[in-house]
């Protein structure tokens, strides 16, 4: 199935060619999750914090279905 | 300086009684604006005024607000705000934990918008490396007290309004004493646990929160209301420390100044009884591509603690 990814921020550099923001789409097996997404993308676990899927954010085991639109990035924390 | 000049007065009955009976209305006058007339006070008559009714520059505020005149240097929060909403702000009070990149931004422009008591929380004294984004930090302020300074300058910006200044650390012992009494509560902190204590204790005394953070290029908003089901471990997940890759990214100057303002234009929407835009939302700014989302939030994590 096709889903719609965007990242964001230092999750660029993970993803060769990948553009803050910037739609691009990826292959997965039907009934991929969103872990299986983040692994696919090579993105190192403790990078992810908050994964959102057609805009709202869910878990890892949130199973995903063809041309949904994920969107990942890593919230920061200072001031 | 103020205090000794309004001692003076007191212990001068003749002059207390004939300034006493001077009208706010008296030290006003008219301006045309946007075709109406609008009677305005400057800031020397209004805290004289003060001064002949022992009243705080906070409450003269206010008086002037409930007469309808509305002291001059709001006169541009006009049409934007309304007089009662601008009466609002001025009632309001607020806590702002941290006074550095995000917080000079933040205590800025509250000050700069009436709000009438701002009570400020930093540990720490300002050190070079903060000059590129903190906007207290001059020069001549290397290793003073960062509270202490932002005191100083909210008084300089606006002499109508309270600041109460703490140069400690804001931990389990003091949370919530500083957070007691408060209408709203802001996080410009720069690490998670003490992230997470401020907004315990704003959940705790039933206060809304406004969450704000940066690094890099890059910063978030969020704002959870007291009867919200969310919290910030709906953020960070179960991290209860701040990314050590974090602190190689540093932060661009921008990236506060836009976080803090847009923070800034959330608090005023509260203070003034307007809804908020990002209650359980997370708003993310990417200045590196110039994107800016906001997504809402769901329970993720919080529940699972």
């Amino acid at each position: 199935m096709k889903i719609t990814v965007r990242v964001y921020a230092t999750l660029c550099r993970y993803i060769p060619g990948a553009v803050a923001g910037i739609p691009f789409d990826i292959e997965l097996p039907d009934g991929a999750a969103v872990a299986d997404l983040i692994g696919k993308l090579e993105i190192p676990e403790g990078g992810v914090k908050v994964t959102f899927v057609n805009g709202r954010t869910q878990p890892p085991n949130w199973i995903l279905k063809p041309e949904d639109e994920v969107g990942i990035f890593p919230p920061v924390g200072g001031g | 300086m103020e205090e000794t000049e309004q001692k003076e007065r007191a212990g001068d009955p003749g002059s207390q009684d004939q300034a006493s009976s001077v009208l706010l209305e008296d030290l006003s006058y008219p301006i045309d604006y946007l075709g109406e007339s609008q009677l305005v006070i400057e800031d020397d008559a209004l805290l004289k005024w003060a001064r002949s009714r022992r009243l705080s520059p906070r409450e003269a505020q206010i008086e002037a607000l409930k007469s309808r005149i509305i002291p001059l240097r709001y006169a541009k929060n006009f049409h934007s705000l309304t007089l009662a909403e601008q009466k609002r702000i001025c009632e309001s009070r607020i806590l702002v934990c941290g006074c550095g990149g995000l917080g000079g931004v933040l205590i800025s422009l509250l000050a700069r918008a009436g709000a009438g008591t701002l009570r400020l929380v930093d540990g720490d004294v300002f050190i070079p490396s903060n000059f590129n984004r903190q906007w207290f930090c001059d020069t001549q302020h290397l290793s003073r007290p960062k509270a202490e300074v932002a005191g100083e300058r909210v008084r300089a910006i606006n002499p109508l309004i309270e600041v109460e200044v703490f140069s400690t650390p804001m931990d389990e012992n003091n949370a919530g004493a500083l957070v007691g009494g408060m209408d709203l509560v802001m996080d410009a902190l720069d690490n998670l646990p003490s992230r997470f204590l401020l907004a315990e204790a704003a959940k705790q005394f039933r206060i809304p929160f406004i969450h704000a953070a940066v690094a890099g290029w890059w910063g978030q908003v969020s704002t959870f209301l007291p009867e919200s089901l969310l919290n910030l471990h709906d953020i960070y997940g179960h991290e209860i420390e701040r990314d050590p890759t974090e602190d190689v990214l540093g932060v661009l100057g921008p990236a506060p100044a836009v976080i803090g303002s847009l923070a800034a234009f959330e608090a005023i929407r509260l203070l003034s009884g307007r809804n908020p835009a990002y209650a359980d939302q997370l708003l993310y700014l990417d200045g590196e591509s110039g994107r800016m989302d906001v997504i809402p939030l769901r329970e993720n994590f919080s529940g699972k603690r």
